[in-house]
């Protein structure tokens, strides 16, 4: 092993993604959260304050700041935005009333100077309830197309069921590592709008290293 | 402190002026209306008068008392002139569907002539021809609503009828004065009730019984009702004075409300709770109060036998007067007609 692989190995080390969940209350964050760490999600409340989990995926290491999206915790969410390298917008896709309401809370963010440059995900969650928008629904509903400052995609999602939670964490992490890590990884890619790169491509990276 | 007291008298002047012209209003329609009551003129009448009675409750504290007793008495007799009108048009109407202000379509002159056509086209639902399934709601929405009622008892049967019978999310809003009962009836048990999330808005002087879900249920703006329900999340936002009845697992969190009491939820309402393991208590939650102290804006009521003894509004009443008394035992604060009787 030579040192460059070494030095390569010790900085892969220090990976780490700060990836912001917001989204109105009762969308799903801290059971998307638990459920991507296979903890129980019965009994879950909404969240007072704000929870953070870290965990390892694909090789990174992610910390995840989750903050309540109660009316009256929404003006603390720009507490949490510095060094935000991934946003997580988690819509209540059976919430037909407040559709409206989302699509405002998210585009305000999106005008945030701290918030510039960060990759958005879209979680268009709860779609195991009969009835919910599917996820180009709300891509209109909440005009995801204008956006043009932030690197977005939107995945339907079920936070009880589990489906495409995994996958849209991939596509979050590949993103930012595109972004961030672009000369020290072995996958070259020009700037997307909208594609999704498959899940491969960041354990092809791990494999090279290990 | 010098600031506030201006304040109130302004907005009690303007409400003053405000009230009466809009009761001079309807009551210019009523006496315009009578000679020849139409459907939709008698249901335009009643849900202005319906939103006149909402921005009088939503004012007391900020106009005088008396003037308060005064308006309420005036709303009240515009409440019996219109049910007047609503007896001389068509005998005694148990539910009618009030229509939003943008005038709907011209109704048929009469439903009962189109019934044997509607039963053609919609099967066995139409053996209750008071009950017109809101076609409104298909189209905007594919969620079971409930909306803009005054004065009525609202069972399973005026829900729009199910496509499938998966669970869907149920709206209840902009009520005043009913008694909404969506328990599952013993003698229906295959009626499938399942609803997935709550969405109840705007009520005012309502009960609703609600059987459980395994959504959450989302509450903004209600004054002075009693709700029982039983769900997976609970949030009320922006309300004052009810009288919550929850099974629950998580914490209930209420944001900008005020006078809330909780309770558990009765087991007169489903036997079945007798059976099962009790939950362990909940933890109330406010969100507006993030500090050490107690939170003044809610209680908790632990009387669990007291629950089952209150006058639980389980049968269906028709007669306005029953409904109003029925509500008079039930609620909060006992402002629905405080001249009645």
């Amino acid at each position: 092993m030579g040192l460059l692989s070494i030095i390569r190995k010790n900085r892969q080390k220090e990976r780490e993604m700060r990836i912001l969940f917001l989204g109105l209350d009762n969308a799903g964050k801290t059971t998307i959260l638990k459920k991507l760490n296979n903890e129980d999600i019965s009994g879950i409340s909404p969240t007072l304050g704000f929870n953070i989990k870290t965990f390892v995926h694909r090789n990174y290491t992610l910390n995840i700041w989750d903050v309540g999206g109660q009316r009256t915790l929404r003006p603390y969410w720009r507490n949490y935005f510095e060094q935000t390298d991934a946003l997580v917008w988690v819509v209540d896709s059976s919430d037909r009333l407040r559709m409206e309401d989302c699509k405002q809370e998210l585009h305000s963010l999106l005008t945030e100077d701290r918030l510039a440059g960060a990759s958005l995900l879209v979680f268009a969650n709860k779609q195991d309830l009969p009835g919910s928008m599917s996820d180009s629904e709300i891509c209109d509903a909440l005009d995801l197309r204008s956006i043009k400052s932030h690197h977005w995609t939107i995945w339907a999602c079920s936070a009880v069921t589990g489906a495409n939670l995994v996958t849209g964490l991939d596509w979050v992490v590949n993103d930012v590592a595109n972004r961030l890590y672009y000369s020290s990884t072995s996958v070259h890619r020009p700037a997307r709008e909208e594609a999704v790169a498959p899940p491969q491509a960041a354990i092809s990276t791990a494999e090279v290293f290990s | 402190m010098s600031s506030s007291k201006p304040a109130t008298w302004e907005f009690s002047q303007q409400f003053t002026a405000s009230f009466q012209a809009s009761r001079a209003d309807i009551q210019a329609r009523i006496d315009g209306s009578k000679a020849t009551p139409t459907d939709s003129a008698v249901q335009d009448i009643s849900l202005q008068l319906a939103r006149l009675a909402r921005s009088l409750s939503d004012a007391a504290g900020s106009i005088p008392s008396f003037d308060q007793g005064l308006y309420e008495t005036q709303v009240k007799e515009l409440e019996h002139q219109v049910e007047g009108l609503r007896n001389v048009k068509s005998g005694k109407t148990r539910f009618s569907f009030k229509r939003k202000q943008e005038q709907a379509p011209p109704e048929p002159p009469s439903i009962q002539s189109h019934l044997p056509m509607l039963s053609e086209t919609l099967g066995e639902k139409v053996h209750e021809p008071q009950t017109q399934p809101q076609p409104q709601t298909q189209t905007q929405t594919q969620n079971l609503t409930l909306k803009s009622h005054l004065f009525h008892y609202l069972t399973a049967a005026d829900l729009p009828a199910q496509q499938n019978s998966d669970a869907q999310d149920l709206t209840i809003s902009d009520l005043t004065s009913c008694i909404v009962n969506l328990l599952p009836r013993s003698n229906e048990a295959n009626l499938s009730n399942d609803f997935g999330a709550y969405h109840i808005r705007n009520l005012s002087n309502c009960v609703v019984l609600l059987p459980f879900s395994a959504g959450s249920a989302l509450i903004h703006d209600l004054h002075n009702c009693v709700i029982a329900l039983g769900c997976h999340q609970f949030r009320m936002h922006t309300s004052k004075d009810v009288d919550v009845y929850l099974d629950i697992a998580s914490n209930p969190v209420i944001e900008d409300c005020t006078g809330i009491r909780f309770s558990l939820y009765p087991s007169k309402l489903d036997p079945d709770l007798l059976k099962r393991s009790p939950l362990k208590p909940f933890t109330v939650q406010d969100f507006s109060h993030i500090r050490a102290s107690p939170s003044p804006n809610f209680s908790l009521m632990a009387d669990k036998l007291g629950n089952d003894a209150k006058f639980w509004p389980l049968q269906p009443l028709s007669d306005k007067e029953d409904i109003e008394r029925a509500l008079i035992r039930m609620l909060p604060a006992k402002a629905t007609s405080s001249s009645h009787e």
